[in-house]
């Protein structure tokens, strides 16, 4: 996906627009230039698009008079979140992978498989919930692992080692529960209260504890930085001392067990453990990490940003089926405000000399 | 005849005013040099005239009619040829698809294979250039790949060809070569603007030189009538010392790093030097001689490779460049933008990335890291908007300084520098020369490797040459003359007293 | 950064603290607009095509209701509850559902209930649910007739392949009842039961598949109508040996009928799927509960003898009548 060589500097590729004025350092720069350096923060301005949206559905479907808001209630919100988390928990690691200037089309598949390896556990074998949920974890470790050998060691593009891990993810799942699924809801008597809390809040609550851990990681520390660097100039980053192998491996190890945390989460809570579920959810997934500021080139993007990205789809899927007709609309959307967000950086965010 | 006639020219890039109101005229059928630093302007007048740029005000005009070109696809029409300091060839594409790119020649949207690799074949042949047209370009070593794009300016009737630094990557052989092209170029009549940093080489092509300054310009000389002493000065605006004496590091001083038979097949073989505390040693060969791979080799970027490193005396086995750190080596790379640099991460972490990652430590200290990072800037003199600009905000030369910067930190003992001034100013050239004298001064062993044998003599008082992966010879002092470096760097091994 | 996370946090918080008032006034008011969803299992399958209109007409009809039409795009269970979910968190008036698994929506459907959202079940059925009605066909039953239907066709002996879609109980049923119904003609035997996935481009892979490991396969039974919802499905299939029974009596089924591909359908009632459930909760909703909790909606059988008949029956209902 991205190609070692860094881009040019810039002097003999700068084009400006045909008939561009003399510009006097004029209010329209300075303007253009605000909105560039707002826009820069990709958490606040993914964050302003998701505040926008709400308020759009808010006024969109207000109630007629006396009913409740069916949009804008407790209820809903929660509901929203505990849906959008399962991609934003695989969310906070497709953005790492992005931002260390690969990809992972694994997440999908990786949520299925341990949400089966911890039903099979749980359900088949008996073992206690903690250690079921902890080998499940730990099997999307595996799969993470397999990526990383085969894209540091055997040197494959991440795009074609992932998708093979994909398929052994996806296959095992199969394998192990054989066409049926595993029913934990069934041994989960009264649902699942860890901590004593209900099941409908941990989704949310794990995703906004991982987002923001891992905001810390890739901000406040060596790591992160390194994961920039090597995203952002990989020779650079050889040259520089950073120790390139390890970096990438640990994006795609940590990518995995993320997927597998979304998927243990959502075997436990749904009460199913089923080999195909999740299908397809990388798309969703890669989308909303650059919607949240990843570039697919490398060296940019925000953890904060893919989950806020992730709560932008969500609150379109919950609001879309409100509107008579407009269920069809989803994909569209979906397609559209990617689009307009890449747009977007490429205007607002151009090398400025 | 009337030629390119530059009047009144201005440009400004929001508040920077790039150029002001330049006017000069070039004859037709002249070899005119256009020289000065960076920021002088002479980038933007370029591109104004190949059409990448509209001027804000003035005009340029070419054989008495008005040139106001809209896109570069109009100035290649006109007749105007860009030969450009990076290189901007198609490394995936065949040499044939590099010449042509843009402008293939079809007959009816099918494309005229047989007779752009006719016509390839033939501009290679002209320009001596030993490569077959089917050879993909990212094949090709830098010097070719230069020279590729001076073929694909020629490809066309061109009028004008306007190089920007040309040289840059090629070795004086090639320069030669070159100019033997361009004066063949000449003789049919074409005009030939030239920017370039090279004293010898603007002597050597230029009929006349102008000179610009911070946007301005300052006058044009007849190359035969004025020294190079006279053009530097109008172009800087001081006195430069042209050749300074070489750091004299004492022969008694402890012998810091020792290399011994290192061999990395096929780059190099065999090679055996040392560096002592505070001496500068230059390091030359033409290119392919296997000065980066040695270099890399040394601070750990290549595993396989045998042979014998030692600090300080001691035996020590580098693995990476972590390593190398850590024993006290640092290597200021080639390619600032493909092997320097990260364009997405900010001037402060592109200049404390190194140190920190070799002194380990998970935590980012900001505030520390700041307070290094503004420190760099002043004691290295390097002109940046802020910490939190991106490099590409940076000139070439400050850009290098900031890589430079960047491996200083780290304290090293030994400084390995790899065409540290390659497609840098004059002003930051001689900054990054004082730079490396200081820190010999203080105690660092450096080793230059350079193209520019002058640059090199200037610097070192011991010179290493190094051909097709071996150590060739060793000049010291007085010894050390060009003609005698050259021949070692060139020819077979024999007696060269 | 951390005022990022503080911005975030305070997002969140703001969008749900703009709660929207407690609960309106009674939805027994005969003035307001009733919003009703209804769920298929899946979007794409044509046979729900037929239930959406149904439900549209139905809400015509009874003039205050609109009809949210919402499912997941490919046969996604946890998909599908995540849209019921949200249903009964925006608190529409009725919900109408065809479960893809039941057992897996009970709580959910029993959530709904206790909040005072109606439910009906359609096409295939929550049993355990608290739903206050099913509307569909008895699978089990109609399981029977097509075995029934079959031995008839078969004069009792022959091997026959079934197909189906192992995720569905609805069709699990269907399966039983075919099963249980075989066992009354001990000649008959099912060689192999194939799994189309809910996807009616598997079929023609199927039989061909089929066909070379049981050349003298007698009939094919299929539970679902995937076989006839294109012309080429079928296409592998040598009438004169092997004979071809499959529910479903929707375009272009009673074409394959008419030029023999096919010998016998059994039909549902596929307008009936959107306009009964959504009368039903029309009723609840005014206090009328339904007759009873299981509302067969009987199968059609159409063979070449009453298929002419049959056409205009449906030709009215899709003119609306």
């Amino acid at each position: 996906m991205r190609s070692d060589t860094s881009r040019v500097t810039g002097r003999a590729a700068e084009l400006a627009p045909p008939g561009a004025p003399a510009a006097a350092p004029g209010a329209k720069d300075r303007g253009r230039a605000v909105l560039a350096a707002l826009w820069e923060v990709r958490e606040l301005s993914t964050a302003v698009i998701l505040l926008l949206e709400i308020l759009f559905f808010a006024w969109y479907l207000w109630p007629e008079a006396g009913r409740p808001h069916p949009f804008l209630n407790f209820p809903n919100a929660l509901l929203i979140l505990k849906y959008s988390s399962i991609y934003g928990i695989a969310a906070v690691g497709a953005a790492i992978v992005i931002i260390s200037g690969g990809i992972d089309l694994s997440p999908g598949a990786v949520i299925a498989l341990a949400g089966v390896v911890c039903g099979a556990l749980f359900v088949g074998s008996g073992v206690p919930l903690p250690a079921a949920m902890l080998a499940g974890i730990l099997t999307g470790g595996a799969a993470g692992a397999l990526a990383a050998v085969l894209i540091v060691t055997v040197r494959l593009p991440p795009f074609i080692a992932t998708l093979g891990v994909m398929g052994i993810a996806r296959g095992a799942a199969f394998i192990i529960t054989e066409g049926r699924y595993f029913d934990l809801s069934a041994r989960l008597v009264g649902g699942w209260r860890p901590l004593g809390i209900p099941a409908d809040w941990v989704p949310p609550l794990v995703m906004l504890a991982l987002a923001v851990v891992f905001q810390i990681l890739m901000t406040g520390f060596q790591w992160g930085r390194a994961v920039f660097a090597v995203g952002g100039n990989e020779t650079a980053a050889l040259f520089s001392g950073i120790a390139v192998g390890r970096v990438k491996a640990s994006v795609y190890v940590l990518s995995g067990l993320l997927a597998a945390v979304a998927g243990v989460v959502l075997a436990v809570v749904q009460g199913q453990g089923k080999a195909d579920l999740a299908t397809g959810y990388e798309l969703d997934i890669i989308a909303s990490a650059v919607v949240g500021g990843a570039s697919l080139s490398g060296g940019r993007g925000s953890v904060m940003g893919a989950v806020l990205g992730t709560l932008i789809f969500g609150v379109l899927r919950n609001a879309l089926p409100q509107i008579p007709g407009a269920t069809f609309y989803d994909r569209l959307i979906v397609g559209l405000v990617v689009i307009v967000i890449v747009v977007m950086d490429q205007l607002l965010l151009k090398r400025r000399k | 005849m009337a030629g390119l006639e530059f009047r009144d020219v201005r440009k400004s890039f929001g508040a920077v005013a790039a150029l002001r109101g330049v006017s000069f005229a070039v004859a037709d059928g002249e070899s005119h040099a256009i020289v000065g630093e960076n920021g002088a302007g002479k980038s933007t007048l370029l591109k104004i005239l190949a059409g990448i740029l509209r001027p804000d005000g003035g005009a340029i005009r070419w054989r008495g009619e008005a040139l106001h070109l809209a896109s570069p696809r109009e100035g290649l029409e006109r007749g105007i040829g860009m030969v450009y300091q990076e290189m901007l060839a198609f490394p995936n594409l065949t040499v044939t698809a590099n010449i042509f790119a843009g402008r293939e020649l079809t007959r009816r949207g099918r494309l005229l294979e047989r007779e752009m690799r006719r016509r390839t074949e033939a501009l290679l042949g002209e320009l001596h250039l030993p490569v077959r047209p089917d050879a993909l370009a990212e094949s090709l070593p830098a010097a070719h790949r230069q020279l590729l794009q001076v073929a694909r300016a020629l490809a066309f009737e061109c009028r004008v060809l306007v190089l920007d630094e040309p040289t840059t990557a090629l070795t004086d052989a090639e320069t030669q070569h070159l100019f033997a092209v361009l004066d063949r170029l000449r003789a049919r009549g074409v005009t030939l603007l030239y920017v370039s940093h090279r004293m010898p080489e603007v002597f050597r092509i230029a009929d006349r030189i102008t000179v610009l300054r911070d946007g301005g310009y300052v006058g044009t000389w007849t190359a035969a009538d004025v020294s190079s002493d006279v053009i530097v000065r109008a172009m800087v605006g001081r006195d430069l010392p042209t050749r300074a004496v070489g750091a004299g590091a004492r022969d008694d001083a402890p012998v810091v790093l020792e290399v011994r038979d290192l061999t990395r097949a096929p780059c190099m073989r065999d090679v055996s030097f040392s560096l002592r505390a505070g001496e500068i040693v230059g390091l030359f060969g033409l290119v392919g001689s296997g000065r980066s791979e040695l270099l890399e080799a040394i601070v750990g970027l290549h595993a396989a490779q045998t042979g014998e490193i030692r600090v300080g005396g001691r035996p020590v086995r580098i693995g990476s460049v972590r390593d190398a750190v850590r024993h006290g080596i640092a290597l200021v790379p080639e390619e600032r933008g493909r092997q320097g640099l990260f364009f997405n991460l900010t001037i402060r972490h592109n200049l404390v990335l190194a140190s920190r990652a070799a002194r380990g430590g998970a935590l980012v200290r900001g505030g520390a890291e700041r307070a290094e990072a503004g420190r760099l800037l002043r004691d290295w003199r390097i002109k940046a908007p802020g910490l939190d600009a991106l490099p590409d905000a940076l000139s070439g030369g400050n850009q290098q300084k900031v890589v430079l910067a960047r491996w200083l930190a780290t304290g090293p003992r030994v400084l390995l520098l790899d065409e540290p001034t390659k497609g840098v100013d004059v002003g930051a050239k001689f900054d990054i020369h004082e730079i490396i004298r200081r820190q010999a001064g203080a105690g660092m062993a450096c080793l230059v490797v350079s193209s520019d044998l002058p640059e090199i003599l200037a610097l070192a008082r011991r010179v290493l040459v190094m051909r097709d992966g071996r150590l060739r010879g060793e000049l010291r002092g007085a010894e050390a003359t060009e003609a005698r470096v050259m021949a070692l760097a060139t020819t077979d091994l024999k007696d060269v007293s | 950064m951390k005022g990022a996370v503080s911005f975030v946090v305070g997002c969140l918080l703001a969008g749900v603290a703009a709660c929207g008032g407690g609960d309106g006034a009674a939805p027994g008011d005969p003035k307001r607009t009733l919003r009703f969803a209804v769920i298929p299992k899946m979007l794409d399958l044509p046979v729900f095509d037929y239930a959406r209109i149904g439900a549209e007409r139905a809400a015509k009809e009874l003039g205050n209701v609109e009809i949210l039409w919402s499912a997941p795009a490919s046969a996604d269970q946890l998909k599908q509850k995540e849209i019921l979910e949200s249903f009964i968190t925006q608190r529409v008036d009725g919900i109408a559902i065809s479960a893809l698994n039941g057992d897996f929506l009970t709580e959910t459907i029993n959530r709904a209930v206790d909040a005072g959202i109606p439910v009906v079940t359609w096409d295939s059925d929550a049993p355990n649910s608290k739903r206050h009605a099913f509307y569909g066909v008895d699978d089990y039953a109609s399981g029977l007739i097509m075995a029934e239907q079959a031995i008839g066709l078969l004069d009792g002996t022959g091997t026959v392949a079934v197909l189906t879609s192992l995720g569905a109980t609805n069709l699990l049923r269907r399966l039983d009842g075919v099963r249980e119904g075989l066992k009354a003609a001990p000649g008959i035997s099912i060689v192999e039961v194939y799994d189309i996935k809910e996807d009616p481009v598997r079929v023609p892979e199927i039989i061909s598949t089929a066909s070379r490991r049981y050349p003298d396969l007698r009939a094919w039974l299929s539970v679902g109508g995937w076989p006839v919802f294109t012309r080429n499905a079928t296409a592998g299939v040598d009438p004169s040996r092997t004979k071809f029974i499959s529910f479903d009596t929707i375009d272009p089924a009673l074409d394959l009928l008419r030029e023999g591909r096919v010998q016998v359908l059994l039909g549902q009632k596929y307008f009936g799927w959107g306009s009964e459930p959504v009368k039903l909760l029309h009723g609840i909703v005014q206090g009328k509960m339904p007759p009873s909790p299981i509302i067969d909606s009987g199968v059609d059988v159409v063979t070449l003898e009453n298929v002419d008949e049959y056409e205009a029956q449906w030709k009215k209902l899709a003119a609306g009548s």
